[in-house]
């Protein structure tokens, strides 16, 4: 094989260099055209099909770029980066979490992003997105238009199409935090490689342009990223690789290159506040199972790409990989090349770990493009004898391709989330909210939005008790993911270098604004974050605390492992103040519901929740417990979030419909809070606007089954009007009674407890069903919010004829929920 | 054209990383999730087989209360001490009545029965009925009754109900609450019961199966690692072994079911909680004698100090009922709290700061003014474990 590729070469190379030196352009596309891409000779190129193609695209990368920021990290690494700026610290984590005191590589991470949001806000922020994804569509339009010059319109196609279906799988990537630095290094990475290695890989830089340009790489990825070693078992690969598949003769040029490479690498990305270290840190993020309970790391969504749900990125990235592997297979080329061992390097880590699957879709397409921008010869797969004739016209086969482009790119658009989790989830959950057409916007996600806790907190006075150091004590939040961390992390406000958190007595530290030296008074911090945990080897620890809050283990108990769990004292031994408890953990919302922790808000993204008895929070717990009263028994109507002209709500420019997360995560927070009748004005209104969203359907099903349970746990039996509304077998009728209630309960199901109502006014009721219409009607009537009436029915049913036993024991459960409305007729 | 090299190549590499990314992906199927030591079934061990080598022990279990901390519903001694009996509480009727080999329990203002299905409590002070029933997600929910059978063969209100003989004392004239046939508990106090009330509680994704629980506690339930002490014949030490603990460690380990201090805020541990006496192991942290114990223990090796070690098991052994001799645990008191002339050594006169009685003789009797027997409700009655000079005294 070696001896055939070497009697080849000159072959094909002097047929490329015959096509580069002395065929003009058009020539060359003529000449290209020849093979059966679909081009005639003699056009050219692009044509009116390809430009239609190019639109679309621009059309797809402009709804790729303008996308709220929503990564669930942003607040973290604005904290981390304004750490950095305002204490001049390089270890901005030990800083804001009070169980950690280990160094970092990474402190620069944040500051980028948090000087520019310091200045511009949210728009600064998008900013930075609309640069990243114009420089890269500008780059990718440059190079197909280049390829598609020289080796005609199909490899240009190619090339958009993968450069475009990446972007919109990374879309969520593409947020300036962390993750947006090591996509970018191994994008550079990529390319780099790409660029060094000549044809058939042949290394072809000189060795200093490589280790200058390799030492920068490394130093900025390992001072601003995640996941420098990436890079160096990329380049181990392919320095292997390499060795092996080089001539003799060239081995040693070849091996100069590559120990210059690496070494380069070592020595740039050491260049860090940790030093060494750097790499036995990345490796750890990188293979988080080879530290860890794979049960924890699971657990916080570092599993196997095989046990995670597979987003629209995943499916790409498996989706190109087997193209790149069909390219080689098929290729007339010997395939055993530097790029096989380095793909193999990435693979490895993205199927081992599928949190890295952005990484790997960077590498996987940037092998494809490099690919498709060779010269045909060069190109794995390419056939090297002309076709006999063209596969179809010009037109025909351009407006194929045009076709070809809008459906898939249009499927990635609708299959993308912008959210990376909560929002995201499964490809085809995504595609059934319109993905990437329904969040389109500019500025901050709503989820984001830290207003609420901060309007929460300032109204408790713990920020004004803490400048007296109360003998409490007790100064840090319990965070429960990376979202709740975050934001408690930017609203305690930047922490001085000795350690303590300046103290805005305003609660101004939220808007990002510098306002002050760090002082010394207080101390209030994070606990942990799931990533420095893992590092720090407390991760097990972090998702034991997690586990026992989640499953309502309070009291110490010991397990087969030997170690104590129960909530309790492990907070106690934290010095707790509050749990911040994201909004969409509805699981350990619902845990915390009995237990000693009150909610300070019921519509932050992230609740914050305080011990009751506390002195510093006391009046906001009472006053939150008077909003819960309010909204489960007393009239009240839900109102989606107004849409106005904060950055939080620039959602389709802040002119489209308001984002059905909001009223869904609202139900379920009120559900899991027990607040059922809250739920369900919840959900009228929403069902009302988002009728076939099967969501809302089944979280209204929820809470029938819920409130059934009660009824059963009050008076023996459900009631038949709840049976039905949960579906449950009980609200079946006897056989042979007509069946009013049915008909009754599939209104309320479909259009509400209003419109039930009013039917229900003008059906006559068939003997006896009326107490189970009766207490039907006074549920309707407590729905809605008509007390008066609900009163004056209950009066109405006990002294009229005599109800069934149950109906009678549910009937007086319910007045007793009225107790305030008699109250306040008596005065 | 297809390239037979390149095929093995890319082969060889995709056979390898399938199979490196199977051994990760079948480490993370296979891992396991640590579980609570009474759920897990790794370290359980039979009584009998502890039998074997500690007879005396084992049997003196069988009469301790420890062993019959929870009976089924049908058992022939609960039929009989529960089976038609009734208490009126808070203008409710609650009857306890017999239905073939079943007790259930039945409310005048309720129009439904409940079945009780579990007893918990040896009847040293009391024992309370309740039933299970499921919540909407299938997990086993524990209804308690209002009512118990007290000590003294009587029923009576249920601490923790909220019911009470008389309306008055409920708190307003309908008892203060809609008519319930007790309080239900959710899943998670439900397991929380049963985990105090059982050897082993094993739980499939979370949820708990009554079918397969062991009721009433054994050996593994205080000694975890028995079973490995078990196999090797006794050679294994067991890993917790009571006397390695100090005295703080060992009335917390009795506070995970008798409650501990440290599981109580500031406010919910003063004199006037009258419902404390129910919990021994929280008097105990508060009493100054322990305290004092406790330091003493910790500071043991300076040789300072000279206290007895004290902590539940200085009076209880938790393998027998308990005494009812009190001048036994009189004794114990003045282990310590002995006239300073009596004790031999000057070196210990001077080490020993725990004071006689200045009020009485040494012979009197220190649990009657100390630890007092309180009547919580009439017929339930707690030695108060508050060791402390009392201020009505």
């Amino acid at each position: 094989m070696v001896k055939q590729r070497r009697a080849r070469r000159p072959v094909d190379r002097g047929r490329v260099e015959g096509v580069k030196k002395d065929t003009p352009r058009g020539d060359r596309a003529a000449a290209d055209n020849s093979d059966g891409s679909g081009s005639p000779a003699g056009s050219s190129w692009p044509g009116a099909w390809d430009r239609l193609s190019g639109v679309f695209l621009l059309v797809g990368l402009g709804l790729v770029a303008f996308q709220p920021i929503a990564s669930d990290d942003l607040w973290w690494w604005l904290s981390h980066g304004r750490q950095v700026i305002s204490a001049g610290t390089m270890t901005p984590s030990g800083d804001l979490l009070s169980e950690d005191d280990r160094g970092e590589a990474s402190w620069l991470a944040g500051s980028i992003p948090a000087l520019v949001y310091a200045i511009g806000g949210a728009s600064g922020l998008m900013l930075i997105r609309l640069s990243v994804v114009a420089a890269i569509g500008s780059l990718v339009a440059w190079l197909a238009f280049r390829v598609g010059t020289r080796n005609g319109p199909i490899a240009a196609w190619w090339i958009c199409l993968i450069a475009t279906l990446a972007l919109v799988s990374l879309s969520p990537d593409l947020d300036p935090v962390t993750t947006l630095w090591d996509l970018i290094a191994v994008g550079v990475l990529g390319a780099g490689l790409a660029c060094v290695t000549g044809e058939r890989n042949t290394p072809a830089a000189g060795s200093r342009l490589v280790a200058v340009g390799t030492a920068v790489l490394f130093f900025l990825w390992s001072n601003f990223g995640r996941f420098p070693a990436l890079g160096i078992g990329i380049l181990v690969g392919f320095a292997l690789a390499t060795l092996l598949a080089f001539p003799r003769h060239r081995s040693r040029d070849a091996l100069r290159l590559v120990a210059t490479a690496l070494l380069a690498a070592v020595v740039g990305g050491s260049l860090n506040p940790i030093g060494w270290r750097v790499w036995i840190d990345s490796f750890v993020l990188l293979c988080p199972w080879a530290v860890a309970s794979p049960v924890v790391v699971e657990a916080f969504g570092w599993g196997p790409l095989t046990r995670t749900d597979w987003d629209f990125a995943s499916i790409l990235f498996v989706a190109l990989s087997v193209v790149w592997i069909g390219l080689r297979v098929f290729a007339p080329a010997p395939a055993f090349d530097g790029r096989l061992l380095a793909m193999l390097v990435v693979q490895f880590f993205v199927w081992t770990s599928g949190s890295l699957v952005p990484l790997g879709v960077v590498w996987v397409a940037i092998e494809l493009i490099g690919d498709f921008s060779r010269d045909r010869e060069d190109r794995p797969g390419e056939p090297q004898e002309p076709r006999a004739r063209p596969l179809a016209g010009r037109s025909d086969f351009a407006k194929a391709r045009f076709a070809v482009m809008v459906a898939v790119v249009g499927l990635a658009l609708v299959s993308t989330s912008s959210r990376p989790h909560g929002g995201g989830g499964r490809f085809w959950e995504a595609g059934a909210r319109g993905g990437l057409f329904t969040t389109f916007g500019w500025g901050i996600d709503s989820r984001l939005d830290p207003r609420h806790l901060e309007l929460a907190l300032a109204e408790s006075n713990f920020r004004v008790e803490s400048n007296f150091r109360t003998e409490a004590g007790s100064r840090t939040v319990f965070a429960d993911d990376v979202r709740s961390s975050g934001v408690v992390a930017w609203i305690l406000g930047p922490v001085s270098s000795l350690g303590s958190p300046e103290s805005p007595d305003d609660g101004s530290a939220g808007d990002g604004k510098f306002d002050g030296d760090a002082t010394d008074d207080g101390a209030w911090r994070v606990q942990d974050h799931p990533e420095r945990a893992l590092l720090g080897g407390r991760l097990s620890d972090h998702h034991r605390l997690l586990l026992d809050l989640r499953e309502g283990r309070q009291m110490r108990y010991w397990r087969d492992d030997g170690q104590p769990g129960g909530w309790w004292l492990a907070l106690e031994q934290r010095d707790t103040a509050w749990i911040a408890c994201s909004r969409r953990d509805v699981t350990l919302i619902r845990r915390l519901e009995p237990s000693i922790w009150k909610p300070l808000s019921l519509e932050s993204p992230v609740i914050p929740y305080a011990r009751a008895g506390d002195p510093r929070f006391t009046g906001r717990i009472l006053e939150v417990l008077g909003q819960r009263e309010a909204v489960d028994r007393r009239p009240w109507a839900y109102r989606p979030p107004a849409v106005g002209d904060s950055p939080y709500d620039r959602q389709r420019w802040g002119a489209g419909p308001r984002d059905r997360w909001g009223p869904l995560s609202q139900a379920r927070v009120f559900l899991a809070m027990e607040l059922r009748t809250a739920t369900l004005r919840v959900l009228a209104v929403a069902r009302e606007r988002w009728p076939h969203d099967p969501r809302f359907l089944r979280v209204w099903t929820r809470c029938q089954t819920e409130l059934a349970d009660e009824e059963q746990l009050v008076a023996g039996r459900a009631s038949r009007f709840r049976s039905l509304a949960a579906g449950l077998p009980d609200g079946e009728l006897a056989a042979g009674l007509p069946d009013v209630l049915h008909e009754l309960v599939k209104v309320y199901r479909s259009e509400g407890a209003r419109e039930a109502l009013l039917m229900s006014a003008e059906v006559k009721t068939p003997d006896g069903q009326d107490g189970q219409l009766a207490y039907a009607k006074l549920c309707w009537m407590m729905e809605i919010g008509a007390y008066d009436e609900a009163l004056g029915l209950i009066r109405k049913m006990r002294s009229g004829s005599a109800l069934e036993p149950e109906i009678t024991v549910l009937v007086r459960h319910r007045e007793s929920e009225l107790w305030w409305l008699e109250e306040d007729s008596g005065r | 054209m297809i390239k037979p090299r390149g095929i093995v190549f890319i082969g060889v590499a995709v056979a390898l990383l399938a199979t490196s990314v199977m051994l990760i992906d079948r480490r993370f199927r296979h891992d396991r999730v640590v579980s609570p030591v009474i759920a897990s079934p790794i370290g359980k061990v039979e009584t009998r087989t502890c039998a074997e080598c500690h007879p005396g022990i084992a049997e003196r279990f069988l009469e301790a209360p420890h062993s019959r901390t929870l009976r089924r519903g049908d058992d022939p001694q609960v039929l009989e001490a529960f089976a038609n009996r009734s208490i009126e509480l808070a203008g409710q009727r609650i009857r306890f009545d017999a239905r073939g080999d079943e007790l259930w329990v039945s409310n005048s203002q309720l129009p439904f029965d409940l079945r009780v299905d579990w007893v918990f409590g040896s009847g040293h002070h009391a024992m309370t009925p309740g039933a299970i029933d499921h919540d909407p997600d299938g997990n086993p929910r524990l209804t308690q009754f209002p009512a118990s059978l007290m000590a003294d063969g009587q029923l009576g209100p249920t601490p923790g109900s909220g019911l009470s003989v008389t309306p008055e004392e409920s708190g307003s004239p309908d008892g203060g609450q809609a008519p319930m046939h007790g309080i239900t508990s959710d899943a998670d106090d439900t397991r929380r019961c049963f985990g105090c009330h059982s050897g082993y509680l094993p739980e499939t994704d979370g949820r708990i199966e009554l079918g397969k629980m062991r009721p009433n506690l054994d050996c593994s339930r205080c000694h975890p690692s028995a079973s490995r002490h078990a196999a090797s014949g006794g050679e294994i030490r067991p890993a917790l072994d009571w006397a390695d603990l100090s005295p703080l460690e060992s009335i917390n380990r009795c506070g995970e079911c008798h409650r501990r201090a440290d599981e109580l805020t500031a406010d919910e541990v003063t004199p006037d909680q009258t419902h404390l006496i129910r919990f021994a192991p929280v008097g105990m942290a508060m009493s100054p004698c322990f305290r004092s114990s406790q330091m003493g223990q910790a500071s043991e090796g300076s040789g300072a100090k000279r206290f007895s070690r004290f902590d539940c098991v200085t009076c209880h052994d938790p393998h027998s009922p308990a005494v009812t001799d009190p001048e036994y645990y009189n004794d114990t008191c003045r282990n310590c709290h002995t006239p300073h002339d009596e004790v031999a050594s000057p070196a210990d006169r001077r080490a020993l700061t725990t004071a006689p009685c200045p009020v009485q003789p040494v012979d009197s009797s220190c649990i009657d003014c100390h630890m007092p027997k309180v009547e919580l409700i009439p017929g339930l009655s707690f030695t108060d474990h508050w060791i402390r000079v009392r201020e009505s005294r």
